[in-house]
């Protein structure tokens, strides 16, 4: 059975924020166990909500769905990964038309997916007319030589880039390969995107009322975010196409009966079973949920798990997720923690919070928009600037960082402002209401019984916020500040007082905010 | 400015690699970089001040309703081409006529921009016309022939709006040109760890420099931490401190420690210069943006108390994506910009400083003259406007199309004008006025040499005095 702090460790890894009774489960279950646990809980389902209220005329936001999944569902673990993949599948609502119900349906998708097979992940995403209109491969038309006229090459280039294999080519354990001059290879080039181009034409809006059999349709179908695309044959290119490692699809005059469709899958394949891919896609995982520097042999046994699940099936995603929080990296922390770990995500330091202390509001609505995250946090559930997420994976910041050659991405987005502007909204919300109704009923506020319970006890309240803040992490150092800082408190302070300035004195501390 | 170009010349690309090589994750040391690579020295006292504003329409204004051509003929065109969007001639608010060339035509303006009006009329604003992102002077045939290199991203927010703030549209970055300028610049300043570009809109891609970030504040200032000054609770302060003050072996932690101490420490700083500043008496309007533009106008009330020479400021009015109700929500946020834009040239005037700050506004495009029913689509080619007593006012620079038909010589389709003029033209401008020296323009606007040479005599718009 692990400890408390192993499993509290783990929670801080494998969900969004974990209260009390999500720890002692995972201490009983073990955390294997509770992974298992987890992947047979129902995936919880967000864009329906959306939909219904926004139908029936209401004001009504995705992230107010977001929210009641968050605080309220048990897909503890299935919700984390799908903030993780979009992180990685990105597309953001910045660069989308308004289509609310629409983004939390692509959100689904991704939950519904995580336990499933990576590459129904990338056909899904591929698929999606979000990420369609995000990189412009929806309505992509077959080349038009005449005219001087060529496929768009943006998808092309993005699924290779950032959703499947990166730049490099990659040994197993994520370090970069060499050629005979010991120099870097590029994965692809030029002439790949523009064959990759020519795969991804003839899709446009899908759903009930398009037509391919009418070709007017490629064009004119109404906009359509919620169903997948789907190919119109006439604005297919049929010629032969050059994949990667001297993969071919063949001409539509040689092969009888072959779809656009099929070329698709075929370049979905041909990405699918490229050797990066398992290095590639873990990495990214691992940053996401574990560390920001994992070792060469972290990567290579993530990789591993991609490749075969044990059971000769490549791209399994519960065998890679299992990989990464119970590789003995995820699990203890290392013996040299003077490079170990990651800054919590500033939008994921807010979510814990809330998650943690099992914010409820009185009316039981959620009525959470986060409009004024962006602004203090420069972070916010599927509105990323750009395709490239709110932080690349191998930012260094200037610095000690930099010279010490390790990546920090969540650095990229703490700014002279947010690195205050974050802590002030991380410090309301736990002396006041949060949410879009701040003084209202529908006020979100946290739940602090726990800590009100030992309040009169400086070490049992210590000891129970270095639990579910830091799981257990808290510096011997950082204990002594917090002591004397509660018994600095003025005369007369109440429990909540002294509860609310701790909860906030370790939601600013170093010890909490990153994770070793 | 003799002064100013000597320092700049050793600001070449030399020094910046440097300052990128052994940067840190302060501005502070940024600067200590700068300075010794750079040899600047403190500023000296005649050098003045000057500050650029950016005002930044964020979702695609619709300018062609902005700014409309009210030759009879013109006209007709532009309502024929914009259908149900097409204001009304009699309410547009008439210019004062052009000189020279363009005498023959005449232009108004949406009738929500009276104050603009009179503050073209007296020779204090001028529009900037059919300007937007290239990656080279394009023209119709190039574009459907497929052999114009064409911005990355045409017609997406995103990534215009990155190019808008770039200047280099043929790739996706995250430094700006205000950021790169900067690099250059703000050696002038004092070195107290407060960047010369401030942000009222947080973090952005036009004032990030390779390893400089714009300084956001609020309209009330830097953002304080919560509790940090509450006289009632000194040990609040007393923790934070020595959470934030202790050494961490653990290289992220003390990063983030330093990071969050700096911002603390310089938030205090910046606050209590701006609150020794004289309070800036004018009236603004009490939307999100009249608050904005009165914080910058606060802010620069404040420079000789955090010895800034140069800064720029940046402020996002969100909500131009008009693909519907483009007419009345149009006409209630140009209303906005109306007031507001008025008041800050007031609030210069009570500074005295209406010839040393420039506002110019920018956009991610504009957009489709054809309607869609109800509103319009995402374009390219827009028009812009630019205020302030150092440029030559009362006039339009750069190209307004003079036929605004559907599928005339400039339309992709749609009414999708290609730009005329470069942002990099425009933003040379600018830059220069701000003080970048010729020799570190290229270094600031990379793609200038495709649009205008800088060995030549004129100037790209020629808009300065």
């Amino acid at each position: 059975m692990p400890t408390k702090q192993t499993a509290a460790r783990f929670l801080m890894q494998a969900t969004l924020g974990a209260g009390s009774g999500d720890i002692e489960r995972a201490c009983s279950a073990g955390l294997e166990g509770w992974i298992e646990e987890q992947f047979q809980v129902a995936p919880s389902v967000t864009h329906e909500e959306v939909h219904r209220h926004r139908a029936a005329g209401e004001h009504y936001e995705m992230h107010h769905a977001w929210w009641r999944q968050v605080l309220t569902a048990d897909d503890l673990l299935r919700q984390r990964i799908a903030v993780a993949l979009t992180e990685v599948f990105v597309v953001s609502e910045m660069s989308i038309e308004f289509v609310p119900w629409e983004m939390m349906k692509y959100y689904d998708d991704l939950g519904r997916l995580a336990f499933g097979n990576w590459r129904d992940i990338l056909r899904m995403v591929s698929l999606s007319p979000l990420t369609g209109y995000y990189l412009s491969h929806l309505r992509n038309r077959k080349a038009y030589p005449a005219l001087q006229r060529y496929p768009d090459e943006n998808y092309a280039r993005e699924i290779m880039q950032l959703f499947s294999i990166g730049l490099w080519e990659l040994e197993q354990d994520g370090t970069r390969r060499r050629d005979a001059e010991g120099r870097e290879i590029p994965t692809y080039g030029n002439a790949d995107v523009m064959n990759f181009a020519r795969v991804f034409t003839g899709l446009a809006y899908g759903g009930p009322l398009a037509d391919t059999s009418r070709p007017a349709d490629f064009m004119d179908a109404p906009a359509d975010f919620g169903n997948p695309m789907k190919l119109w044959e006439e604005e297919h290119d049929r010629d032969a196409k050059r994949l990667l490692r001297g993969f071919r699809t063949p001409s539509f005059a040689d092969a009888p009966g072959r779809r656009g469709i099929d070329d698709i899958e075929d370049a979905l394949d041909n990405l699918f079973y490229h050797p990066n891919v398992g290095p590639f896609f873990g990495r990214l995982l691992i940053q996401r949920l574990v560390t920001s520097n994992p070792s060469a042999g972290f990567v290579g046994r993530v990789a591993a798990a991609f490749e075969n699940n044990g059971r000769a099936v490549r791209g399994d995603m519960k065998a890679v997720i299992k990989a990464v929080l119970l590789d003995e990296e995820a699990v203890n922390p290392p013996a040299d923690r003077s490079r170990s770990g990651r800054l919590h995500e500033p939008y994921l330091r807010y979510v814990r919070l809330a998650r943690t202390f099992n914010a409820r509001s009185a009316d039981g609505s959620f009525r959470v928009s986060d409009h004024d995250t962006l602004e203090s946090m420069n972070q916010i559930l599927l509105n990323a600037p750009s395709v490239f997420n709110f932080f690349l994976p191998d930012y260094r910041p200037p610095g000690a960082l930099a010279e010490a050659g390790l990546c920090a991405p969540e650095f990229q987005i703490m700014t002279s402002s947010t690195a205050v502007t974050s802590l002030n909204h991380y410090a309301r919300m736990v002396s006041g209401g949060f949410g879009d109704d701040p003084a209202g009923p529908g006020a979100m506020r946290l739940d602090f019984s726990e800590e009100l319970a030992v309040a009169g006890d400086p070490d049992a309240l210590i000891g129970l916020l270095d639990l579910k803040l830091a799981c257990g992490a808290l510096g011997e150092e950082t204990r002594a500040v917090l002591r004397a800082a509660y018994a600095e408190m003025p005369e007369g302070s109440t429990a909540e007082d002294r509860v609310r300035a701790m909860v906030q004195l370790v939601a600013i501390s170093p010890d909490c905010a990153v994770m070793e | 400015m003799s002064n100013i170009d000597k320092m700049e010349g050793a600001g070449n690309a030399g020094e910046q690699a440097n300052c990128e090589g052994v940067g840190s994750t302060t501005v502070n040391s940024l600067l200590l970089n700068l300075a010794v690579a750079g040899g600047a020295s403190a500023p000296s006292p005649g050098r003045g001040y000057k500050a650029l504003v950016c005002l930044f329409l964020d979702g695609g204004n619709d300018s062609f309703n902005m700014l409309v051509p009210t030759e009879p003929g013109e006209f007709a065109r532009y309502r024929a081409a914009r259908g149900d969007l097409a204001l009304p001639r009699e309410g547009l608010l008439g210019l004062r006529g052009a000189a020279g060339a363009d005498a023959a035509r005449s232009f108004g303006l949406h009738p929500s921009l009276p104050r603009v009006r009179d503050l073209h009329d007296q020779g204090r604003l001028s529009f900037v016309c059919n300007v937007g992102t290239l990656v080279e002077p394009t023209d119709l045939a190039g574009l459907n022939g497929a052999r114009a290199r064409l911005p990355l991203g045409l017609y997406s927010h995103a990534d215009q709006v990155m190019h808008w703030q770039t200047s280099i549209p043929d790739s996706r970055a995250s430094v700006g040109w205000a950021g790169r300028a900067a690099e250059i610049l703000q050696s002038m300043n004092r070195d107290n760890g407060i960047s010369m570009n401030v942000s009222l809109s947080g973090t952005n891609v036009f004032q990030s420099g390779r390893s400089l970030v714009p300084y956001s504040i609020t309209p009330d200032g830097a953002a304080l931490l919560d509790g940090y000054s509450d006289p009632a609770r000194p040990f609040f302060a007393k923790a934070v401190d020595s959470l934030l003050g202790q050494r961490y072996p653990n290289v992220l932690k003390q990063a983030y420690a330093g990071l969050t101490r700096d911002s603390i420490k310089s938030a205090g700083y910046f606050l209590d210069a701006w609150r020794r500043a004289p309070r800036v008496a004018t009236a603004f309007p009490g939307t999100r943006l009249g608050k904005s533009l009165r914080g910058v106008a606060q802010g620069i009330a404040a420079r000789d108390n955090l010895g800034a020479r140069r800064q720029t400021y940046f402020v996002k009015a969100p909500g131009w994506d008009h693909h519907d109700e483009v007419l009345a929500s149009q006409a209630a946020m140009l209303a906005d910009v109306d007031a507001s834009v008025a008041a800050f040239w007031t609030a210069m005037g009570e500074l005295g400083l209406q010839d040393d700050v420039l506002l110019f506004t920018a956009s991610d495009f504009g957009r489709t003259l054809s309607s869609n029913g109800k509103g319009s689509d995402h374009g390219w080619g827009g028009n812009q406007f630019i205020l302030g007593g150092a440029h030559r006012g009362g006039r339009l620079y750069g190209s307004y199309p003079d036929d605004l038909s559907l599928g005339n010589g400039l339309d992709t389709g749609r009414g999708r004008l290609i730009p005329t003029l470069s942002v990099d033209a425009f933003f040379c401008e600018l830059a220069l006025w701000l003080g970048v020296g010729k020799g570190d323009i290229p270094a600031v606007l990379p793609n200038i040499g495709r649009f205008h040479d800088l060995n030549g005599a004129a100037a790209p718009l020629g808009f300065l005095n």
